[in-house]
């Protein structure tokens, strides 16, 4: 495989984009600074996904603590239930990919590819493969689609970003970082972090990413449209908003 | 569904915590066992809030306990809603029983209020007993519960997860025994999304399948129910 991959362009009308509400889009969206440039799926596995044991939902100052699983039908059960929604939605579709291996990763980039509306793969690589399976990983994704990689805020480092640049990765949407908190019955619940509380750590990581010349699409930590305003202004590509929209009124605008 | 704003008049004490009095829009239609999903822009939280009803009456939409404890009267609520599906009391049922093991029955009221509209004889069996029970309303201690399934033709519960894993020690049903009655149960459970994303943290297990309790529930048929 070539070092240094030449980067397929992603294009997006507008740098609000909307995650974080399942796995196609509503008839009505929430209301954005300006309407949105595309919809990012919930994560889709290539097998279906049961919830986790110990789910849990754990609010602390600044933020809350999500573990779910990730569960979906699975990417056959998804195309076959939303690829009709996908198609007729005014919103071009990036489906948000969780494949273990590059073998899962190679399949599920093929079975998306050449479908209507479909402009971008989301990847998020298991956080616990070593460089060099990462890179087979996303390797084995790369396809006619531009790819852009989830990372936990708390996982993307310099030379990470370098290596990414080097594998024609489109962009890097700086995701929800892992934490732990005890639950009600005092047991450590491990899961995904959101909220205000985490936009520090989003612009930081805003201006690293810049710095090594990819693209950056700004999501956890992004609570407000002052937020999403602030994370374009240093430099991200794109705000990706995702567990904000869950709020009735969302950003308040 | 609507999303609109309305302030919050009162706050209320109850043994669940402290509950809330809403102004309410007059095209808002909740079914009882319905949810709304509400925030206080002002505080800028993170996560909204399930809301279950407690009451409508004249335009005011009484909220069950418990709301957060940074809300205050006063306070201009978003509101989402009406959210999820909620109980279906069977029209022709005359012997309804309500039973909440943990407080005082507030998100079963307005099943009460329906219950008793339809003509029914109404049967509470509550941890601590409402303040305001109609007089048409018969309080039982929870110690009686056992004796709901073989009386009620229709039996509502609001439950935790735990609670509906044991529903049969609950109701004293011996294993492999149906349930004689017809009977749901408000699952209680974190609902942060309020349908919209289909995150799984509020899911379910029945017999057929997964379900979320934002969506399908909070409200299930006991008997559907697989937990563990």
């Amino acid at each position: 495989m070539s070092a240094n991959l030449p980067r397929q362009e992603l294009y997006s009308r507008s740098p609000w984009l909307v995650a974080g509400l399942g796995f196609a889009p509503a008839a009505a969206l929430p209301v954005l600074p300006e309407p949105p440039g595309a919809f990012i799926t919930a994560p889709i596995s290539i097998a279906a996904r049961t919830p986790a044991e110990s789910r849990a939902c754990l609010s602390y100052p600044g933020g809350f603590l999500l573990h779910t699983g990730l569960p979906n039908p699975g990417l056959r059960a998804i195309l076959k239930h939303y690829a009709a929604r996908w198609e007729r939605s005014g919103l071009p579709i990036w489906p948000h990919l969780i494949p273990a291996t590059p073998d899962e990763a190679g399949r599920m980039s093929r079975l998306l590819e050449g479908r209507e509306n479909v402009t971008a793969l989301v990847i998020s690589p298991p956080l616990n493969l070593k460089e060099n399976e990462q890179r087979d990983l996303l390797a084995a994704a790369r396809g006619e689609l531009p790819i852009i990689v989830e990372i936990p805020l708390s996982a993307i480092s310099a030379a990470g970003v370098e290596t990414l640049a080097g594998l024609g990765i489109s962009a890097i949407i700086g995701g929800a970082p892992r934490g732990c908190l005890p639950a009600a019955d005092g047991t450590l619940v491990g899961g995904r972090l959101f909220g205000p509380g985490l936009l520090p750590q989003t612009l930081e990581v805003v201006r690293l990413v810049k710095r090594a010349g990819l693209p950056i699409i700004a999501a956890a930590g992004v609570f407000s449209a002052g937020a999403g305003t602030a994370a374009l202004t240093a430099g991200a590509w794109a705000v990706a908003l995702d567990v904000v929209l869950w709020r009735p009124g969302a950003l308040g605008l | 569904m609507i999303e609109f704003e309305s302030t919050l008049t009162e706050i209320t004490l109850s043994p669940g915590g402290i509950g809330g009095v809403l102004a309410c829009p007059p095209r808002l239609q909740l079914q009882p066992g319905q949810y709304l999903l509400g925030t206080v822009p002002e505080l800028a939280a993170p996560l909204a809030s399930a809301l279950f009803p407690a009451d409508i009456q004249s335009g005011l939409l009484r909220l069950a306990a418990p709301l957060p404890q940074t809300w205050t009267a006063g306070m201009i609520l978003r509101v989402r809603g009406p959210l999820g599906h909620g109980f279906t009391l069977p029209a022709l049922a005359r012997r309804v029983a309500l039973a909440d093991p943990n407080h005082s029955a507030e998100r079963l009221a307005p099943l009460m209020t329906a219950a008793l509209a339809q003509g029914a004889a109404v049967v509470l069996f509550s941890a601590t007993s409402p303040a305001d029970l109609p007089a048409e309303v018969e309080s039982l201690p929870l110690e009686q519960l056992a004796e709901a399934p073989a009386w009620a033709d229709y039996l509502a519960l609001d439950l935790t997860t735990a609670q509906a894993a044991n529903w049969r020690k609950l109701l004293a049903i011996p294993p492999g025994q149906p349930c004689p009655c017809s009977t749901e149960t408000l699952i209680v459970t974190a609902i942060p999304c309020g349908g919209q994303a289909e995150c799984g943290v509020c899911a379910v297990q029945t017999r057929s399948g997964w379900r979320l309790g934002c969506k399908d529930g909070p409200v299930f048929p006991l008997t559907e129910l697989e937990l563990r």
